[in-house]
Order: C-alpha cells, then structure tokens, then sequence
C-alpha cells in the first residue's frame, strides 16, 4: 500500500481531521463478540423476571450455578481479566457472532449430547495440569468440552483455548478458559478431522488476536 | 517432547476482508429488516436474532468505552431492557440497530458516571496504545457517530468505516463494495457532512 497515493486520492481528505472520523481511526475495530456468560446472564435475567416470549426456558440451560460461580469469582477481581479478546473483527462487521448462541443448543451443566471424539490432553509445561477434551453434539451443534485436573496457571496473562491443524499451520480461536472447566460452541461446518487438536495457551493482554505461541496443555480429538 | 509451538497465524488478510465486507453489503439491509419484525413481534427467537447480529457491536462499543470487564455488564444490561422495554421501538425513528446503539449509549454514560461517583480509578481501559487519553466525551462521540452510522445504514455506513477505520481509498471501497466510484464519493460527503452536523449539535 502507497501511503501517499492512499492520502492523495481520498475525497474524503479535506474532512480528515473532523472530529467523527478522528474518533472512528483512533477506536479502530469496535465489532467484538462478548464471552458466552453475557447470553447466559441475559437469559437468567429474563427467567428471573418471568419476562414474556423471551428465549424459550424448556431449551434453556440450568443457570444458576454457573451465575452463582461467575459472580463469586467477579466479586474478587480488579480491574482486569474476564472479557477478553476473542477475536479481533478483521472486516466491518465480519466477526463472527456464534459465540452468542453458546447457550442455544440447549446445553446443560449434566453430560447431555451425543459424544462425538473425546481425548487426553497433557502439560507442555511442568506444573501445568493433564486432562480430557471432547466433542460433543448438542441439539445439531457440537460443543468442545475441556476438563483439566487442575486450572493451568496463566501468569500474568490469561488462558485461551483453540483448535489446532496438527502442523499448527492454521488454528481455531473458542474462547477463554477460566479455571479447570470450559465448554465452547464450535463453528458451523468445522471439520474436526482438519482441526483435531485442541491447545491451550496462555494469552497476553496485548490487544493481539493471534496465537501467542505460548501453549501449556495439548491433545487430539478425533 | 516434539510438539512446537504454533507459529503466529496472519490474520485475515486484506482480501479476506474485501470479500467479507463486500458479502456483508448485500446482505445486511435486509437481513436486518427481517430481524426488527420479528423483534416488533416479540417473536420468541427475536432476542437471540437481535444479539447474535448486534452485540458483537454493542458489547465493542461498550468494550472501548468502560473496558472489558464493565462492558460485559453494560452488553446484559441493552439486550435486557432493550427486550423488556421492545414496546418502546418505534422504526419510525430509525433502524433497530440504531436504537440499541442509543440504548448502550445511556448504558455506557451511566456505567461511567457510576464509576466516577465510586471514585474508582480507570485502570488499563485502553488497548488500543493510544498515548492521548479517552475523556468521557469522546467515548460519548465515539457511540453517538456508531449510533449516526447505524441509523443512516448501509452502503454508507460500511463506506465510512471502509475509510476511516480500515483506510481503505475511494477506489478501494467502489471495488470492495461493487459501486461506482462516483456513488462512493457522495455517499462520502453526504455521511461525513451529516456526522460533522451530529457532532456540531453535540457540542
């Protein structure tokens, strides 16, 4: 890209400097899908209020433990952690938004849904914990489960979990897992035979969407 | 062990995003209209519609202006009322996804005016490394042109944000978005000159 043919043939240019566009180039990027826990808590809120032809409860998950859990682990947190990148939006508006439907496929806290691949994970690291990951096929979704014995230890960063091309030659963000336990939605049409691996990684609050290479735990599913 | 370490994976590259934003042109005004009548309904999966469409935008917004971990409540809190208060949505008065824009907006003003009566100090809200501050007003602005943008729709929506948010050319974005370029360039105009009035009536 030609920095100066770019400023040079811009229209736009003598409006540059105006306040809306400057507002829009310094916040960049907005579009950001939130952490599947939002839906989970907009759904509660709607049950708790009895709210009319709101989402279906029958299909609903049993939310009150796990509103229970955030909750307490909110209460203790400062000023950082919890919602995370996922996923920066590379095009206007292109972020993919099935993160918000988590809670659709009428998963639950039991071990509902058909298991489809299931295996062991293990600590690239020392002190970093073993555990198992599988995947598992919800009301016509499938799910990624991860159990870990113990939560890995993030550092200063936080923990992301993906789904890795057994060369690492291209990968699958799911999400952030906090503590041992973490369930995610996976993309319609994903072939897990492509993508069998599943690694965790420890993520830095960087702004940065890829991979930090930085993985604890891996194993294959599939 | 032989596992290595992933290697940094690119992210999308720019014809990616070409093609991404040139499917999203097509597709956006009308998909949209088929959600607000459902939401004008209350038909019972319009919420779920309503979210998965517009709150990677919500919850982004709310992300730059009160940070990550306010901003998940800020998201609950305009899908929440936005549903329980539906009754209020007249289209009359601008797209659905201008009115939960406007809703976040209240939202974010009053998460920040919260903040500011707790007395607690903004810690490391910015990612964007920018060295100049967010004030309270230009996170306001930052959501009033979102708002705007979302109200006027597309093409010219996409066609601002082609320019200023991706720096895309005029050239670039008629391609992009298969429009002639001269199309591009009044849309141009005409947006940044009705952003430049919002902004003005906001002072």
């Amino acid at each position: 890209m030609n920095d100066q043919l770019r400023t040079t043939v811009r229209p736009g240019d003598p409006e540059d400097d105006s306040r809306a566009t400057t507002l829009l180039r310094r916040a960049g990027v907005v579009e950001q899908s939130p952490p599947p826990h939002v839906w989970t808590a907009i759904v509660a809120g709607l049950r708790a209020t009895g709210a009319a032809a709101g989402p279906d409860p029958a299909g609903m998950p049993q939310l009150t433990d796990d509103l229970a859990r955030h909750r307490r682990r909110r209460a203790g947190r400062t000023g950082r952690g919890l919602a995370l990148p996922i996923l920066a939006a590379a095009a206007v508006g292109a972020l993919v938004t099935w993160t918000g439907f988590e809670l659709l496929g009428g998963a639950d806290d039991g071990r509902a849904g058909q298991v489809l691949a299931s295996g062991q994970l293990a600590p690239l690291l020392e002190e970093q914990p073993a555990g198992s990951a599988q995947v598992v096929q919800v009301d016509g979704h499938q799910r990624l489960r991860v159990e870990l014995d113990a939560a890995p230890q993030p550092g200063e960063g936080y923990l992301e979990v993906w789904l890795l091309k057994p060369d690492a030659s291209g990968m699958i963000t799911l999400g952030v897992l906090d503590g041992d336990t973490g369930e995610y939605l996976l993309p319609a049409g994903l072939e897990l035979a492509e993508f069998p691996v599943v690694d965790i990684s420890r993520e830095h609050m960087d702004g940065d969407p890829a991979h930090g290479g930085d993985s604890l735990v891996r194993g294959e599913v599939g | 062990m032989t596992i290595a370490p992933p290697l940094r994976v690119a992210r999308m590259t720019e014809g990616d995003q070409a093609d991404a934003a040139s499917r999203e042109a097509q597709d956006t005004t009308a998909h949209d209209a088929l959600i607000r009548d459902a939401w004008m309904a209350g038909a019972p999966d319009a919420l779920e519609r309503a979210y998965a469409r517009w709150s990677p935008l919500v919850h982004g917004l709310a992300r730059r202006a009160v940070g990550p971990v306010e901003a998940d409540d800020v998201t609950q809190q305009v899908f929440l009322s936005a549903w329980r208060a539906r009754g209020t949505y007249d289209p009359r008065h601008g797209p659905l996804g201008a009115w939960l824009v406007g809703i976040t907006r209240r939202a974010v003003a009053d998460s920040l005016r919260q903040r500011h009566r707790s007395a607690e100090v903004p810690s490391t809200l910015e990612e964007d490394g920018s060295e100049e501050a967010w004030l309270d007003v230009d996170r306001d602005d930052l959501l009033a042109v979102y708002e705007e943008l979302e109200r006027i729709g597309d093409p010219p929506r996409q066609i601002l944000l082609l320019a200023y948010v991706h720096d895309k050319t005029q050239k670039e974005i008629a391609e992009l978005l298969q429009l002639p370029l001269g199309t591009v360039k009044t849309h141009t105009t005409r947006t940044l000159a009705r952003l430049r009035t919002l902004m003005g009536g906001a002072r």
